[in-house]
């Protein structure tokens, strides 16, 4: 089931994992709740007639979905009512669960009945309901004080129909009053009836959007107040196909604001990041050592400060859900979420004389963003913008082990942002920016194998160079510091045991960073003895090339009505160079095959240059999704590319040596004498 | 997809020897630049025409170094002065060098240089030996290694045009410069220099004048030490006639050289000489990657581990000599004298078995007298018996 809309707060990128710090949590014993009937302005809703077991949807059949909004009084109702009619249904639907934060909402639960025959056989009481910590994030470092009133329902049998219904009064303070709502029209089950509701003063404009479905809101009075309705009768099942862009909208919504335009919200946002306290000492410490530096170096160690000195942890506690900790705070705390980061990292730019935004953006919505009506909940993270010698940069201050140059480190591409300026308060033109990196490429990975045969049979030597730059080297740089690299080494041999199972590591894997740069390259040295397959006649060979593999998504679903995401702006390039023990002819086989079209480029390419042989495939992504209809084609595409990702080759006449079983005894000896810590050869990474 | 094995196995009947840069016989060449730019700055600009050679274009850049090396080892000037033109050299200039304007002078010094420094590696016991290319942005770049000899191995980079492979510069990669990099570098040098400072020097550089030399060194202000074009050329001048300098003044020199170059290859037997091996084996460390895993460097490793006593590094890098080319003799008698120094016998015997069946060395026992320990080696029971299996089975 798609879960409950909850305002979303900013902050959802985590990188490292801490320990909980168990005094932000509430203690669940004490949150209050109560049982009584349905506030005045909730409106009942008649169910349909009631089915058979025989007509009844499996595993469960959803009757309706009713959701009700007071503005007035800043509260909500929901009621659920379905049937489980199969006992794999009995196992999914018979606990029931309502998140809730009792920092600013009340839970009153009105009804939790189980209904066999028409009739009410069960009643849940009090003392049935268990409240408990709802920190689901925690493992992302996130701390947002949610509880979740947990009921387990007892003697649900086949057929049963579970009706509940609860409401909520309350709203983060820190959204000022502002009202503003998402309802999804659409779940993973047909549902009988869908109700969402939302009654407002006359006096407050609240706009909406209706997407993904014919129906529209009516909008009738009712004395004092407007009601907003919106009824969707057996709402059709949505399936959620694999790889879908985060953008793409799956679900049909119905979103309620009360901001007329991007600068309320705007405005509404400014207020939250104004800092008024006076610089501590540890401000303004920090301040002077980065004023020591040229402009240039302190921008950038007062990113590196913010990205790496300050461990990110969300405490998003209330308020804090969307207002940042102050700068002195945090560089106090030495931690704080994207929004408390972002704030800081603009603050110290400022004093650096540079000019810098804090950026709302949204991870999901990105590119569909400027789709939406304005609204508080549309954003969930913040980041930076900031100018450096006519040059924008959009820097993510929750991103770590990002290297040290301004202009290498990796942008991430949220595609629209709303800036956060306190000097234009009064402009009406605000409106979502552009927040496109000019960075072409997200980053670039190189691998470069050379594989060394001392003759046809014997073990091989295999040398593999990956080189990784941009968001590529940062995702690597985390790995290797959060696993350790003898973790990484058992997992990669493992990998390659697959094939070759008598392979061997030579030497250790090296790491070697080059943080200023922002390059990361890893280097392996392995001895295969089941590198060639001997037959009768010839010695068989393969050049696997298939790191390409990696950023290529093969779907599930096949036949699609949804957008397959493609990894953007990535260049792959897998080259394999077998140095064989002689020179050997391989003209006739030298080919290069350009697969491409307007999503990616493959090109694969079979050279020879005396002893060298030389298998290499390259990958370039154009664009981050293929359309449905494209599709088909773009897959027909990917299995000629996957055609391509080994090259098999053979060597005849390999036994017409004469040296051939001397040298295969010399070989055999030479590779039981290598030494444990053999010293380590130095690779060359040129071609 | 097939390979088909050729017996192309050529033997060379050389024991190991130290690689020299030879690269004084050329200096003249580029210097002339120097003293050509400073007595003539106003040099009529080149023509630049688009360069074709329709029989070039068919081919791919290993069939061209093929031919190329063929014509190297058979001093076919005809073939290698068709791939000497103008018209590319202007073009090449005026794509690596914007801010200079080629001029006729320069051109032909550089193409003559080119010629010039293509002869002085062309001896009568010269071999040309193609390794590999790669491709750059907008070059080809060819690695060759040049046996000189008893004068050593030399690499060389040659970078051609992609399409035609006219030869648009050579780098001895011992050195810090490129030829094309060198003498446009010191002829803006010349130009800044306004024909004063340097010119002393340069013309005694040229003229092979150590005395000048020596007695010019000291008086250049430390601006002029430290410019790198006056450092690849006093590297170039010293290196091969270190002897004739006096130790302060060649580690002077060595002291500014600067990180990518310190120490020079060039001066890998200045170092041995003075058996100062690690010095040695660090100015291995300077030379590119690609000449590094050469069979004859890594050999080179192997003997200079030798000497420094340090007989498992010795042995592993002669393994890595052989991997890096199993069918070079002089990498299997470098490991043969290191697995006799070793005393590791049973290696001994094997390397000799692979000897005799790949090179077709009836005897190895004739190559045998010229390793040190090879009188206890003989006197093995490895030995003996091997000889013993050898006369049953003849």
């Amino acid at each position: 089931m798609k879960p409950t809309s909850r305002a979303v707060s900013w902050a959802f990128l985590v990188f490292s994992l801490f320990h909980l710090p168990l005094w932000a949590l509430s203690n669940a014993q004490d949150v209050e709740f109560k049982i009584e009937k349905a506030p005045n302005w909730v409106t009942p809703k008649q169910l349909e007639q009631k089915l058979s077991l025989a007509k009844l949807r499996k595993p469960a059949h959803y009757h309706l979905v009713d959701v009700q909004k007071h503005v007035a009084t800043q509260s909500q109702y929901r009621r659920y009512v379905y049937s489980v009619s199969d006992p794999s249904g009995i196992s999914d639907y018979s606990d029931i669960s309502i998140r809730f934060n009792p920092a600013f909402e009340k839970l009153t639960i009105h009804t939790i009945n189980i209904v066999r025959g028409g009739k009410i056989v069960s009643r849940v009481e009090k003392s049935d309901i268990k409240i408990i910590n709802a920190e689901d994030d925690r493992s992302n470092n996130i701390y947002s004080g949610e509880m979740t009133a947990v009921t387990l329902l007892k003697g649900v049998q086949l057929g049963d129909t579970i009706d509940y219904a609860y409401s909520l009064a309350g709203q983060n303070p820190v959204f000022s009053g502002n009202f503003a709502s998402f309802e999804w029209l659409g779940w993973r089950t047909q549902v009988d009836q869908i109700n969402v509701e939302v009654i407002s003063p006359k006096s407050r404009n609240i706009h909406y959007q209706v997407y993904g479905t014919a129906q529209t809101v009516s909008v009738t009075q009712q004395e004092d107040n407007l009601l907003y309705r919106l009824n969707i009768s057996n709402s059709q099942k949505v399936f959620e196909e694999d790889n879908v862009p985060s953008w793409h909208k799956t679900y049909p919504y119905v979103q309620f604001s009360e901001y007329a335009n991007w600068q309320q919200v705007a405005t509404w946002a400014s207020a939250l990041f104004t800092v008024n306290s006076q610089p501590s000492e540890q401000y303004l410490n920090l301040i002077k050592e980065l004023k020591k530096q040229p402009q240039k170096q302190a921008i950038e160690k007062a990113i590196n400060y913010v990205q790496d000195e300050i461990r990110y942890l969300g405490l998003e506690l209330a308020e804090n859900s969307h207002k940042p900790h102050t700068p002195n705070e945090v560089i106090a705390n030495k931690y704080g979420d994207c929004k408390d980061k972002s704030l800081l990292l603009v603050e110290l730019l400022k004093e650096l004389g540079v000019k810098a935004n804090v950026a709302l953006v949204s991870s999901y919505k990105s590119k569909m963003l400027n789709t939406y009506l304005p609204a508080h909940n549309v954003f969930n993270h913040a980041i930076v913008k900031l100018e450096y010698n006519d040059n924008k940069y959009w820097i993510d201050p929750t991103i770590s082990l990002q290297g040290f140059k301004l202009e290498n480190k990796y942008q991430p591409n949220y595609s629209y942002a709303l800036l956060i300026e306190h000097n234009s308060t009064n402009n009406d033109s605000v409106q979502l920016v552009d927040a496109t990196p000019s960075q072409p490429l997200k980053g670039t990975v190189n691998i470069k194998e050379t594989v060394k045969a001392i003759d046809y049979v014997s073990p091989v030597e295999w040398i593999i160079v990956s080189h990784f730059t941009g968001v590529e080297a940062e995702d690597m740089r985390y790995k290797v510091n959060n696993s350790g690299l003898d973790s990484i080494q058992k997992q990669y041999l493992n990998y390659y045991a697959k094939t070759f199972p008598k392979i061997s590591k030579l030497s250790a894997l090296k790491a070697s960073d080059d943080i200023k740069n922002n390059h990361y390259t890893l280097t392996e040295h392995y001895l295969v003895p089941d590198f060639w397959t001997i037959n009768q006649t010839a010695s068989e060979f393969a050049l696997n090339a298939d790191y390409t593999e990696n950023f290529i998504y093969q779907p599930d679903t096949i036949i699609r009505s949804q957008p397959l995401y493609i990894p953007p702006r990535v260049q792959v390039e897998h080259r394999v160079t077998f140095i064989l023990p002689e020179d050997i002819d391989f003209s006739s086989s030298v080919t290069e095959d350009v697969l491409e079209d307007k999503h990616v480029r493959f090109v694969s390419n079979l050279s020879y240059d005396r002893r060298h042989l030389t298998y290499s495939n390259q990958l370039h992504s154009k664009t981050d999704h293929v359309n449905p209809e494209d599709v088909a084609d773009y897959l027909s595409l990917l299995k000629k590319i996957e055609d391509h990702k080994t090259y098999y080759g053979e060597i005849t006449n390999v036994t017409q040596e004469s040296s051939m079983l001397a040298m295969q005894k010399l070989a055999s000896r030479l590779n039981k004498m290598r030494a444990k810590n053999s010293p380590p050869t130095q690779l060359y990474e040129g071609r | 997809m097939t390979g088909i094995r050729l017996n192309s196995i050529k033997i060379k009947n050389t024991l190991a020897k130290h690689i020299k840069a030879l690269i004084a016989l050329t200096l003249c060449c580029l210097l002339s630049v120097f003293t050509t730019a400073c007595s003539n700055t106003s040099n009529q600009p080149a023509n630049s025409e688009p360069v074709t050679n329709n029989t070039s274009k068919i081919l791919k850049p290993v069939q061209f170094n093929y031919l190329f090396e063929t014509a190297l080892n058979d001093k076919n000037w005809r073939f290698i002065n068709k791939h000497l033109t103008n018209d590319s050299i202007v073009q090449y200039i005026r794509d690596q060098f914007p801010d200079y304007l080629p001029t006729v002078s320069t051109t032909a010094t550089l193409k003559s240089t080119y010629s010039t420094l293509i002869t002085n590696h062309s001896l009568e016991e010269s071999g040309w030996y193609y390794l590999f290319s790669e491709k750059t942005e907008d070059y080809l770049i060819s690695h060759y290694r040049v046996d000189m000899d008893s004068a050593g191995y030399v690499y060389l980079d040659f970078y051609l045009s992609p399409d035609t492979f006219h030869i648009l510069d050579i780098k001895n990669v011992s050195t810090i410069f490129s030829s094309a990099e060198l003498i446009i570098g010191l002829a803006q040098l010349a130009v800044s220099e306004k024909q004063k400072s340097l010119l002393p020097l340069m013309q005694a550089t040229r003229n092979k004048d150590t005395a000048q030399i020596k007695r010019l060194w000291p008086m250049l202000s430390e601006t002029h030490k430290n410019n790198l074009y006056l450092l690849d050329v006093m590297l170039r001048n010293i290196a091969t006639q270190h002897t004739s300098f006096d130790n302060k003044m060649v580690m002077d020199i060595l002291n500014r050289m600067p990180d990518s170059h310190n120490p020079p290859m060039a001066f890998e037997d200045y170092f041995i000489q003075k058996e100062d091996y690690d010095s040695a084996l660090k100015s291995i460390d300077n030379m590119p990657l690609f000449a590094q895993q050469d069979v004859k460097l890594l050999s080179e490793r192997a003997t200079l581990y030798w000497l420094k006593g340090e007989l498992e590094l010795a042995h592993h890098y002669a393994h890595q000599a052989l991997v890096a080319d199993p069918y070079d003799l002089e990498a299997y008698l470098i490991f043969l004298q290191i697995s006799i120094v070793k005393k590791d016998y049973p290696l001994a015997i094997e390397l000799m078995d692979v000897l005799e069946s790949r090179f077709l060395l009836t005897e190895c026992s004739e190559v045998l007298p010229e390793i040190e320990g090879h009188q206890d080696f003989m006197q093995s029971k490895a030995y003996k018996t091997r000889n013993r299996q050898s006369k049953t089975q003849s």
